[in-house]
């Protein structure tokens, strides 16, 4: 179903890089609004992780209005038609700002120009779509 | 004679070490089919609480691994002992016989002092299950393994020395019976028909005898048998104690026994010391009913004696063992 | 208010007598949080057998103090309920001299209200441990899974283990990190679980634990939520004129060709913005694994010692 892949050693916070690949999973559409998630205590034991870990990431993407927990039990993706205009788009700069200024920061270091960088981001962009939509057209198939 | 004695003690050791053998065996076996099965893990239930009033499941278990232990040791103390008793019973026809004047006394004086020498080989017995007990009590991943379990230190400490106790003196008494109802069954109460008058048969190159028949009118059967329990007692909590005691600062298996060793010395001193003292037990022997020869026996009151130190010996012992370090 | 499910205070535990007195725990004021997973590192002698000795009950504290759910285990009655509540696997793997069927039919006798014969089938299972072999015919691996299975079976409220990963193959690593974690922390009624493990292996350690401890020489260097300290810790190379050879978070300073490298211990981005503020360039700022930051401690309260010593000699 759902691989993830923590890296306990990278310097990275393990609940970070949790967040970041849940958020990937479902901007890729690997995961899809409506998707059940493993409960806490099962994703901390297939990872072998600390569940306080996985709970605290759970928390960050249910306060964000990614996930969301059903009263009787189950996480689920959250529909992301209710997600993006839950949020401002001040929320949505700041959020974002740390990660464009580390992208400045390595591309200031290997002294690449702005103008590759906006094309790097470009195709990045692109890919995504793109893969979303061979994705969503294979299923109609 | 070595021949006689060599037999005797085949004899001795064959039930000890057929059951022993036949124990292996079954262990082995068991052991070898439980390891072709390849059963999964699914142990018998527990009994309820009401067998064995009301103990907790852990203590429970322990107490009946305790209880069969004690009951081979039983076993093993009640044979060791009539066998040393009815031993010159079987052995007689040689040596002094030809020089006594009477078969009854002659047999009746060869079963005391088998009986008073039997503390000797006794005291063996009593060392290694005093060691028996001290051992994994204090040292070795046994001992590790109780003292992380939720059994409460004294529970461990009383079931293991109260079941040896038990079981070594009920054990010589048991086998003290023994000995004594076969002897009837052979001779009849042979102590109540002793001649109080040595015969004039005997001449001058007698007096040995009659001084050892003299002392044998006055020597008290009950209390050498008496004596042969409080001094199992006293010397298992001897042991016991210095066993137990902080001095010893040892952390391996190996090293205890060997400063137990000398203790097993300590029953043939008492030994040479008792028999090459003239006019019977000596005073230090007296006072500590250690009765081990012919003579006029202690008075009883001073039974208690032992008793009260190896009552003393066993407390400080449990003393000790709060504090130990495994 | 945070319970402890072991906290010791000033605990000092000395062996020998006299001018060859050593001592094995040094002044430790250990903190291990009710519901955490918390992992004590330390090199081969710093002390955390001793400790662990000493809250099982085993040994019994020179001086100081050391609790266990806020009582003391080497004392009857307490210490009856301490045991009840903790399962505990010891250094040299070796519980009671007995094939796995046995020790585990012998152990489920003592903790009746706990110990669960599904979990320690789930765990022969995971763990493929053999359930007949004599004892002696044990492998280390095989013991240290028997001793596992006893422990992890029990189910109890404060897991102890000492070098729990000693002999296991990777796959066996595996499944125990993955058992630890699906079997070994979820509440008991009302009673959060916690376990507490030593360990060399700082990989596996850096995975499950949520605090951890470094100890050295009998005592704590470090301790914490390892989230926490894992951003504490940061590894500079800086570049430029007169830079700062002493600062509170510093912990070390390295002269390299062309730099120094700072490694911080606290406070890692007022210190680079210190830097910059006074002109010095930051060439790289890296985080720091735990094995780093273990090496790092170490080697400096080794090189503390080995000053305090030339000082006295």
């Amino acid at each position: 179903m759902l691989s993830l892949r923590i890296s306990a050693s990278s310097g990275v916070p393990v609940y970070l890089q949790l967040e970041q690949q849940i958020k990937q999973a479902i901007a890729s559409g690997l995961l899809q609004s409506g998707d059940p998630l493993p409960s806490t205590r099962r994703t901390a034991a297939d990872l072998r992780i600390n569940p306080n870990t996985v709970a605290r990431a759970f928390q960050n993407l249910e306060r964000e209005g990614v996930i969301r927990t059903v009263p009787g039990g189950g996480t689920f993706v959250a529909s992301l038609a209710s997600l993006a205009p839950g949020l401002l788009k001040t929320e949505k700069l700041r959020r974002l700002r740390p990660l464009a200024e580390q992208l400045a920061v390595e591309a200031s270091q290997l002294q690449l120009p702005s103008t590759d960088v906006h094309k790097l981001l470009d195709a990045a962009l692109n890919d995504l779509i793109k893969s979303r939509r061979t994705k969503s057209s294979g299923d109609d198939q | 004679m070595i021949a006689s004695l060599g037999l005797s003690f085949l004899i001795f050791l064959f039930p000890l070490v057929a059951a022993g053998v036949w124990k292996i065996v079954s262990i082995q076996r068991t052991a070898a089919k439980a390891e072709r099965d390849a059963l999964p893990f699914i142990p018998a239930p527990q009994p309820g609480p009401a067998s064995l009033g009301g103990l907790p499941p852990a203590r429970r278990v322990f107490l009946m691994q305790h209880l069969k232990v004690a009951g081979y040791l039983y076993a093993m103390m009640a044979w060791t002992i009539a066998f040393i008793l009815t031993l010159p019973l079987f052995t007689l026809g040689s040596g002094n016989s030809a020089k006594w004047f009477n078969h009854s006394a002659y047999f009746w004086y060869s079963f005391i002092t088998g009986a008073t020498h039997s503390t000797q080989f006794l005291s063996i017995m009593v060392l290694f299950s005093a060691i028996a007990v001290i051992m994994p009590m204090r040292f070795g991943p046994e001992a590790r393994f109780y003292r992380t379990r939720p059994i409460p230190i004294s529970f461990v400490f009383w079931t293991k020395v109260l079941s040896v106790l038990t079981a070594m003196i009920a054990g010589a008494a048991t086998g003290i019976a023994l000995a004594f109802a076969i002897l009837v069954a052979l001779e009849g109460p042979i102590w109540h028909n002793l001649p109080v008058i040595i015969p004039r048969i005997l001449g001058p190159d007698d007096a040995d005898v009659a001084q050892l028949y003299a002392s044998l009118l006055v020597t008290s059967a009950p209390s050498i048998f008496l004596s042969i329990i409080t001094t199992i007692a006293l010397f298992f909590s001897a042991v016991l104690f210095l066993g137990t005691a902080p001095v010893l600062r040892v952390r391996s298996n190996a090293a205890l026994p060997l400063l137990m060793v000398p203790a097993a010395f300590v029953p043939f001193a008492i030994d040479i010391i008792s028999n090459h003292s003239n006019g019977g037990t000596p005073h230090f022997f007296r006072t500590l009913y250690i009765y081990l020869s012919l003579g006029p026996p202690p008075p009883l009151a001073y039974a208690l004696i032992p008793i009260a130190l190896a009552a003393i010996c066993i407390t400080c012992a449990r003393l000790f063992t709060n504090h130990q370090e495994i | 208010m945070t319970s402890y499910a072991i906290q010791t205070s000033a605990l000092v535990k000395t062996y020998g007598i006299g001018s060859k007195a050593t001592r094995a725990v040094d002044g430790l004021n250990l903190n291990v949080p009710e519901g955490s997973i918390y992992g004590l590192l330390g090199r081969n002698s710093a002390g955390k057998t001793t400790t662990i000795r000493m809250a099982m009950g085993l040994a019994h504290p020179t001086s100081g103090d050391i609790k266990v759910f806020g009582l003391n285990p080497a004392r009857d009655p307490e210490r009856v309920t301490v045991l009840r509540q903790v399962g505990y696997v010891p250094e040299d793997k070796m519980l009671a001299a007995l094939s796995p069927r046995k020790l585990l039919e012998l152990n489920r006798n003592f903790y009746p209200e706990t110990w669960s014969d599904d979990l320690a089938r789930k765990v022969i299972k995971r763990l493929e441990l053999p359930l007949d072999t004599a004892f002696i015919k044990l492998s280390l691996g095989n013991k240290t899974k028997s001793a596992l299975a006893c422990a992890i079976a029990q189910r109890s409220r404060l897991l102890i283990l000492d070098e729990p990963t000693t002999g296991l193959d990777p796959i066996a690593l595996d499944e125990l990190l993955r058992l630890l974690v699906e079997d070994c922390t979820a509440p008991i009624g009302d009673k959060p679980r916690t376990i507490f493990l030593s360990s060399h292996q700082l990989a596996e350690i850096e995975q499950i634990a949520d605090h951890i401890g470094i100890m050295d020489r009998g005592r704590i260097l470090l301790e914490g939520p390892l989230d926490d300290i894992r951003s504490s810790f940061r590894r500079l190379t800086v570049t430029g004129a007169a830079l700062p050879t002493t600062h509170p978070g510093i912990l070390s300073i390295r002269q390299q060709a062309h730099a120094t490298q700072y490694i911080l211990q606290s406070a890692p981005e007022a210190f680079a913005q210190d830097l910059i503020a006074n002109g010095a360039t930051i060439v790289e700022s890296n985080p720091m694994s735990l094995n780093e930051i273990f090496l790092e401690l170490c080697r400096t309260s080794e090189s503390t010692a080995a000053d305090r010593e030339e000082e006295f000699a």
